[in-house]
């Protein structure tokens, strides 16, 4: 780890320009933003996503939360950051924690469910109900329906069972080809326009030749 | 006239705004916009790190620069824009809504979480601003994939100059985006149902038609090409055709024989000894068992032309098979010859009965040589028993 850091934090600083960027701060990152924002509101639900996370996603994960009694922060941010310049849903709790200096469950996630959850001074199995929860449900879920998972877990009768017979996720619906199904319904008109097409043809067609021979033969 | 100009303004006033506003809930445009207001470059919180107070500075600089150019300012929202907000990932959509918050011409330019650099113009007076194509994928993509904002101000500033650099052009508002369906109704949409009425039209009207049409020409074609074939005399007919067809011939003539036609009767018998002497057999390549079997065909349609007449006409000198002649005609450096209706008139050398090896039939030294099948000594019977040396 430090191999990497050294050489990271040596070579950003040209020489001239040390003294100007000491006289003015660097602006405030993404850790310290969040952290002034859960120190206000312990449930930062982030307005990038809302055809994923419904408006009333902060009541419903505050009061879903609320049967674990422990104190509980949660971000729920936009997906796909680049993870390895931006603090995001897999690094950010340590740097969260550092900041608010406070104790309590800590939930970093997007809006799908993903990320995890990391408790300080307690012995809930977040991290393993956090992942049951993201292993049992469909990838389309939705954070909520994560954040109702990780409570059930977490407040069964014997937790530790209760990760360990881990739910399989709910089968997927049997692929439905819709274009085929399609395809084979309309081919099937087609052909049977065609064939009664052609029969009506050649209906009519013997009876203009019948008609033709007889007329020749009188 | 003051009061219907402030009558107008209070219907300005009120009339688009309950339609614009009153559903909306307050959404991340407002601040974005409000933001931008303040500050023409708009760094989201979740993407703070990735800007350093050294590149914003940067960017800053490029962005003055360019709005002294352009005269118009310049706005850089970096800013996630994924599926899931309420541009559905499309950025002009997104520019568009902050231009329609702000309310101000200018140029807007869009980073989004993977530092990926859209733009629109609004009245920038620049040629293809708003084109996507002005721009090279080296200014609008980071470089490294992993550290995609390490390169953004950099790019920020190629991208403003590549603007300011483009030639002047009367001020042109871009297109204005494709829509994006409501939220929550991305899926809404109902299935595409199978069409029923336009391929069963399609088969009944057109396909079904054409099908029997196409079968009764193939019927057609089948029953009626040998037929036309088989009445059309070949100019260089194989001598297994001509052996099977004066088989054939020879057969139906053997049935109508009438004991009181002498001259069918002998053209009968010098046929029969002629087809006999050619074989059952013959050499495919031999020209005299060719021009032997055509004179077999001539001999029998002769018999049975005398049949029902009391001196047949000669065949066509042009080609025998033709049948009888109905005229005379001079062909080429022979004299008048008997021909057929077909090479009275037009051109007859094509249609000159060969031999296998090409030869025209006069040029084979022979039986049939002296007499032309007839044309030029009536009598064929006779000729050819002679030289068959019956008597």
């Amino acid at each position: 780890m430090s191999l990497l850091l050294g050489p990271v934090s040596l070579a950003p600083v040209p020489p001239g320009a040390s003294a100007a960027h000491a006289a003015a701060p660097e602006p405030p990152g993404r850790a310290d933003l969040l952290a002034r924002r859960l120190a206000r509101d312990p449930i930062q639900i982030t307005d990038h996503a809302p055809r994923t996370v419904p408006p009333d996603a902060a009541a419903r994960i505050r009061a879903l939360l609320a049967r674990l009694d422990v104190p509980a922060y949660v971000v729920v941010g936009p997906g796909l950051l680049p993870i390895s310049t931006i603090p995001d849903r897999d690094t950010l709790i340590p740097l969260l924690h550092d900041r608010l200096r406070k104790d309590g469950l800590y939930i970093v996630t997007d809006h799908r469910g993903s990320g995890e959850a990391r408790q300080y001074g307690g012995s809930l199995p977040a991290e393993r109900a956090w992942l049951t929860a993201r292993l049992e449900l469909p990838s389309d879920a939705g954070v909520v329906a994560h954040v109702e998972r990780f409570v059930e877990i977490l407040t069964a009768p014997d937790v530790a069972k209760r990760i360990e017979e881990r739910r399989s996720p709910p089968p997927a619906p049997p692929y439905r080809d819709r274009s085929a199904e399609r395809d084979r319904k309309e081919m099937l008109a087609m052909g049977g326009g065609t064939a009664a097409g052609a029969l009506l043809t050649a209906a009519a067609l013997a009876a203009v030749l019948v008609a033709r021979r007889r007329k020749a033969r009188r | 006239m003051r009061i219907l100009a402030a009558l107008v303004a209070a219907l300005a006033l009120v009339l688009p705004a309950p339609l614009a506003h009153a559903a909306a809930p307050p959404d991340r445009l407002d601040r974005v916009s409000a933001a931008l207001a303040k500050d023409p470059l708009y760094v989201d919180m979740d993407l703070a790190d990735g800007l350093g107070r050294a590149d914003r500075s940067r960017i800053k600089a490029a962005m003055r620069r360019a709005s002294g150019t352009l005269g118009l300012p310049v706005y850089v929202a970096v800013i996630p824009n994924g599926m899931e907000a309420e541009s559905y990932g499309r950025a002009e959509t997104l520019l568009f809504a902050l231009r329609e918050r702000i309310g101000r011409d200018g140029l807007y330019v869009l980073a989004d979480a993977r530092a990926g650099l859209d733009t629109e113009g609004f009245g920038v007076p620049r040629r293809r601003v708003s084109d996507y194509s002005l721009f090279p994928t080296s200014v609008r993509q980071g470089a490294d994939r992993d550290r995609p904002f390490a390169d953004l101000p950099a790019r920020v500033d190629r991208l403003l100059a590549i603007v300011e650099s483009s030639p002047a052009s009367p001020p042109a508002d871009p297109h204005p985006p494709l829509s994006v369906p409501p939220i929550g109704q991305e899926d809404a949409r109902p299935p595409l149902e199978a069409a029923f009425w336009g391929p069963l039209l399609t088969g009944l009207l057109v396909l079904g038609p054409l099908l029997t049409l196409l079968l009764y020409g193939a019927y057609l074609l089948v029953t009626r090409i040998p037929r036309a074939l088989r009445g059309h005399a070949r100019a260089k007919p194989s001598v297994r055709r001509l052996h099977s067809q004066a088989g054939k011939e020879l057969a139906v003539f053997s049935q109508e024989l009438a004991p009181d036609r002498s001259y069918s009767l002998r053209a009968y018998d010098a046929a029969r000894i002629l087809f006999d002497e050619v074989g059952p057999d013959p050499d495919r390549k031999s020209a005299d068992a060719a021009l032997d079997l055509v004179g077999v065909i001539v001999l029998v349609r002769q018999g049975r032309a005398a049949l029902t007449e009391d001196r047949p006409a000669a065949p066509c000198y042009v080609n025998p098979l033709h049948g009888p002649s109905t005229a005379r005609r001079k062909l080429g450096g022979l004299n008048k010859r008997p021909v057929c209706a077909g090479c009275a008139r037009g051109p007859w050398n094509a249609r000159l009965l060969r031999v296998p090896d090409g030869r025209p039939h006069h040029d084979v030294p022979g039986r049939w040589e002296r007499g032309g099948f007839g044309s030029r000594r009536a009598d064929i019977p006779s000729d050819v028993l002679e030289s068959l040396g019956v008597t």
